[in-house]
């Protein structure tokens, strides 16, 4: 029977684990706390959709490349631009 | 690029975190085509953190544009202790809460300015799916959130940014980014008891 304190730690965990980013000794003590706690798997498969959900949500179609070109107009130029910097490749990039 | 996944991977993170670095020291001495291949890195991860928070297409072109002018100008602050994608991300999120400050301040002043036509520039992409309904529920789910806990749903979720990580973007202790989540999942779930069902 998982403790008060140990399941309240791993529920609270959770959307790390399932986003991959816990260190691993915390990871392998959540996912030991998750094998032995129901309340936790059911979560668990619920965050899950969550990531799914949000994942294949809309996407925003802005220009980039317009965006950028205002973003140039506006740069100014206390920094000088590196010597050496291939100018054709400027001009295409601005 | 499926702006997401640039947070996910361990390897790949720190393989783009390397890119990112040596596109920093560049962009310090001036390189403008440094700052153009960050700005494609980041343009999509950016407006979408950004729209996420401020929920207004024009104050996430404008703040993507803030951010990077920020980059351009302070590349020598880049602190070396965390990630240039976690340090840019906290650079967006400080923005999103100074454009969404300042646009409050001018709506409180003058008129009400119907911003949906913004709005319905954001389209979906690929076909429509059985699953459009449930994502435009969990769409209105988390503009009920505040927005402190939307950018630690974000962040985690679609970013997949360790605790740390979000710690350091949204400038809070571990601990306050724990509470939020816990916060924001209970809310998701009384906003959408139907997710266990409907989501595959």
């Amino acid at each position: 029977m998982p403790s008060p304190n140990e399941h309240e730690r791993a529920f609270e965990l959770l959307p790390w684990l399932v986003n991959d980013t816990l260190a691993t000794t915390e990871r392998e003590l959540i996912e030991s706390h998750v094998r032995s706690c129901i309340t936790c798997r059911r979560e668990l498969k619920d965050q899950q959709r969550l990531v799914f959900a949000l994942q294949t949500q809309s996407t925003i179609h802005i220009s980039e490349q317009a965006s950028f070109i205002r973003l140039a107009d506006t740069l100014d130029e206390r920094r000088p631009i590196r010597e050496g910097t291939d100018s054709s490749l400027l001009r295409f990039c601005l | 690029m499926d702006e997401g996944l640039r947070f996910r991977s361990s390897s790949r993170k720190v393989a783009n975190d390397e890119a990112d670095r040596a596109l920093l020291r560049r962009i310090g001495h001036g390189d403008r085509l440094a700052l153009r291949t960050l700005y494609a890195s980041y343009h999509q991860p950016l407006l979408r953190f950004i729209f996420r928070i401020t929920h207004r297409l024009d104050l996430a072109e404008e703040g993507v544009n803030d951010v990077m002018l920020v980059v351009w100008r302070n590349s020598d602050s880049f602190a070396h202790r965390s990630n240039v994608s976690t340090w840019i991300m906290g650079i967006g999120y400080r923005k999103a809460l100074k454009l969404l400050a300042s646009s409050r301040r001018w709506h409180e002043r003058f008129a009400a300015v119907d911003f949906t036509e913004w709005i319905e520039r954001s389209e979906p992409t690929g076909e429509p799916s059985d699953d459009g309904d449930l994502r435009n529920l969990l769409d209105e789910a988390l503009r009920h959130l505040s927005i402190e806990h939307r950018a630690v749903v974000e962040l985690t979720y679609f970013y997949g940014c360790s605790y740390d990580e979000i710690a350091e973007i949204v400038d809070c202790p571990v601990n306050t980014v724990k509470t939020r989540m816990f916060h924001a999942r209970a809310k998701l779930k009384a906003l959408m008891p139907r997710l266990g069902q409907v989501l595959p």
